[in-house]
């Protein structure tokens, strides 16, 4: 295949794939609104654009089946079929046979579609049932546009497609011109003419401008995806006998786009678990006098930071005593009766658990919890689950800031800095003298003692500062507070955060680096690693003997 | 080949320079918590946050002391499937050498200061003292440092670090 051609028959896939994401909105919203005309002509008019691009190519395969469905549509509009489930459910299998077959065109070519045939078939079938008749006056082809039922399938969006990486080399050619910037003035200095540096200044506002821009445009909203689950609840709640709808919440938090990818599947896992596990079939619901249907949130949010996403059902929960004994069997926790719900629940994600549970078929959460896990701590990240017997399971992932420009607090260790999120910041203070140089203590804050430890000591570093000279943050995360130790305060600011190398993906209370302006690298801390840590060390110091 | 040759613990060590995309000054380190002693930190190289290894300690010879003809090699490597861009700290870069084939042999299996496993082998030019040829991605191979990084990875004490 030549290179423009490949050029073209890419673009054709992303078109492809765009509407046809319409179109399976559309479908799944015709199965609650059957009689909205609306969103038949959306349906019609996305599977008739991808229908025109694959003639033009010579795709025949998905240009029969797109027919096959523009008839189909036809006998919806025109009353000759009705809407119910079984019939949906075909309009997304096609849906989803012209997209697997729209993403092998690029390799495969006009073979791409050869397995569409007997899915074209059953969609003639089932209009052959319905008595309707093939509609051979439209073609396939381009020709018959002028038909279409007025929309916004033709409007141009005023979007543009960027591949990542060009987002990538355009930050970081940004982050180079800061430190050219910087050598410009160590040749212009302070003492050049008034002009001068007036262009200079010029220069450094333009600069950050533009780094706030090209930052930004790699951060997406969660909406689109979330959303997409929608699609999962109602497949996955067919397939099992159960009712469940799907509750978006927080569908304008912005997260990097690699994140949100990268914890796409997971979610999705965490959706199907939902159905799977928690939602009670719809007679148990109604004798427990729930809802038949039951309900999922997806849902996003900001804290201390970083973005917790959560899959929260109002199924059945977790049941403590099954939890228990399986985690004894396993030996994973050492007294699971007295364990906290923390501990406890913490055992799903374990791989061996998962495994355990697939064999003797309990019910209750675990099959490949552990790869959820192991996906958000590849992303710096942690997992946790709350649920109550009866009412219901959350399961929340909390993936730290990644790349993003970041309202900081910089503090300092020796002459180290370190950026900690400014929405975790709670209060600042000096260390008084009577906590002594070293080790962990409280001090008085919001009226109580608060717990506070040595980011020094947390991070195993070198000798105890000088009494009286050091500072404590005060940290808010999920609920809790801490304080944190430090040598110096250095107060509020900008950073741009990126991700840190692989290499230290083993510190997890680094969320990110960031280089300062004086060129120095400063680490961007996670505070909710942080608080992991300092919980962990707590624990070491009490079980250690002294 | 060409290789680039650099002193560690005072004796001229060299690497092919194929795997070496530039060598910077050695500018200020930031020390990274929970990383085995031979990580020393990150270091700025144009407004990129680049992990700093200390070739001399990883390799058993001591810990390198920052003096002004210290340098950065830098060099690229896979990080579990992931190209990292990596920093070898080495206490002064010396001089390209254009090796004919014949002159580098492979490492003897004994009586070398460096382990034979971390050795590419051995450059002889007549009339010059024999020349180690690191095996830098063998050195870097990240399993490896993941794998140390995780084993040393020891818990705070009390008392601090050492």
């Amino acid at each position: 295949m030549d290179s423009d051609r490949e050029a073209i028959v890419e673009v054709f896939r992303l078109e492809a794939e765009e509407n046809l994401a319409s179109a399976e909105d559309a479908s799944i919203a015709l199965e609650s609104r059957p009689d909205d005309a609306e969103l038949v002509n959306a349906l019609f008019r996305a599977v008739h654009t991808v229908k025109g691009a694959a003639d033009s190519l010579g795709f025949g395969a998905i240009v029969s089946l797109a027919h096959a469905v523009e008839d189909l549509l036809d006998d919806l509009r025109e009353g000759r079929l009705g809407v119910d489930a079984w019939l949906i459910t075909l309009l997304l299998e096609c849906i989803d046979g012209l997209r697997a077959a729209a993403g092998r065109s690029r390799t495969e070519g006009a073979d791409a579609g050869s397995a569409l045939a007997p899915l074209a078939r059953r969609v003639q079938e089932a209009r052959a049932r319905a008595g309707s008749r093939s509609s051979e006056a439209r073609a396939a082809g381009g020709g018959d546009r002028g038909q279409l039922p007025a929309g916004g399938a033709l409007r141009r969006s005023g979007t543009v497609r960027v591949q990542a990486e060009r987002l990538d080399a355009a930050l970081r050619l940004s982050g180079e011109i800061a430190v050219a910037l910087d050598r410009l003035w160590g040749l212009i200095g302070p003492a050049a003419p008034q002009e001068t540096r007036d262009a200079h200044q010029d220069l450094v506002g333009l600069h950050r401008d533009l780094q706030e821009q090209v930052t930004s445009l790699r951060m997406v909203p969660v909406g689109p995806t979330l959303r997409g689950f929608v699609r999962t609840v109602r497949d996955v709640s067919a397939l099992h006998g159960k009712q469940a709808r799907l509750v978006v919440e927080g569908a304008e938090i912005t997260v990097d786009a690699d994140v949100i990818e990268r914890l796409f599947e997971p979610m999705m896992h965490l959706v199907r678990n939902a159905i799977d596990h928690g939602i009670e079939p719809p007679d148990e619901r109604r004798a427990r006098g729930k809802d038949p249907c039951g309900r999922i949130v997806a849902r996003a949010r900001r804290d201390a930071g970083g973005v917790v996403l959560q899959i929260e059902d109002d199924g059945a929960g977790l049941r403590r005593d099954r939890l228990a004994a399986r985690a004894r069997a396993l030996g994973l926790v050492a007294d699971p009766e007295h364990a906290d719900d923390e501990e406890l629940f913490a055992v799903v994600f374990s791989p061996g658990f998962s495994t355990a549970e697939r064999a003797t078929d309990l019910s209750g959460r675990g099959v490949g919890l552990d790869a959820v896990k192991r996906a958000v701590e590849a992303l710096r990240g942690s997992v946790a689950v709350e649920s109550r017997e009866g009412a219901g399971t959350t399961v929340s992932l909390r993936v730290p800031v990644t790349l993003a420009l970041l309202d900081g607090f910089g503090v300092g260790l020796d002459d180290d800095v370190f950026v900690l999120p400014r929405e975790a910041v709670r209060a600042c203070m000096a260390l008084p003298a009577s906590a002594g140089g070293r080790g962990s203590g409280v001090v008085p804050a919001f009226g109580r003692a608060l717990p506070f430890v040595r980011l020094r000591e947390l991070f195993g570093w070198g000798r105890p500062a000088a009494a009286g000279m050091e500072s404590v943050v005060v940290l808010g995360c999920e609920g809790a507070e801490l304080g944190i130790a430090v040598d110096r305060l250095h107060g509020e600011t900008k950073v741009m955060v990126a991700p840190a190398s692989p290499l230290f993906r083993g510190a997890r209370s680094v969320a990110g680096c960031s280089v300062l302006g004086s060129g120095r690298v400063a680490l961007v801390l996670d505070v909710a690693g942080l608080f992991h840590e300092a919980r962990r060390a707590g624990r070491r110091e009490r079980s250690a003997p002294s | 080949v060409t290789l680039v040759t650099f002193l560690l613990a005072g004796e001229e060590h060299a690497v092919g320079i194929d795997r070496v995309l530039e060598i910077v000054a050695c500018g200020l380190i930031t020390r990274v918590p929970a990383m085995p002693p031979f990580i020393r930190g990150a270091m700025n190289l144009r407004g990129r946050a680049v992990p700093v290894i200390d070739l001399a300690h990883r390799l058993g010879l001591g810990e390198a002391k920052l003096g002004r003809f210290s340098c950065v090699v830098i060099v690229r490597v896979d990080i579990a499937g992931e190209p990292t861009t990596l920093g070898v700290l080495v206490d002064e870069v010396r001089r390209l050498v254009d090796a004919a084939p014949g002159e580098v042999g492979p490492p003897p299996p004994l009586g070398t200061r460096v382990h034979p496993e971390y050795l590419a082998g051995f450059c002889a030019r007549g009339g010059e003292a024999l020349l180690p040829v690191l095996d830098l991605a063998r050195i870097l191979s990240t399993e490896e440092l993941l794998l140390v990084a995780g084993a040393e990875r020891s818990p705070a004490s009390p008392e601090g670090g050492p």
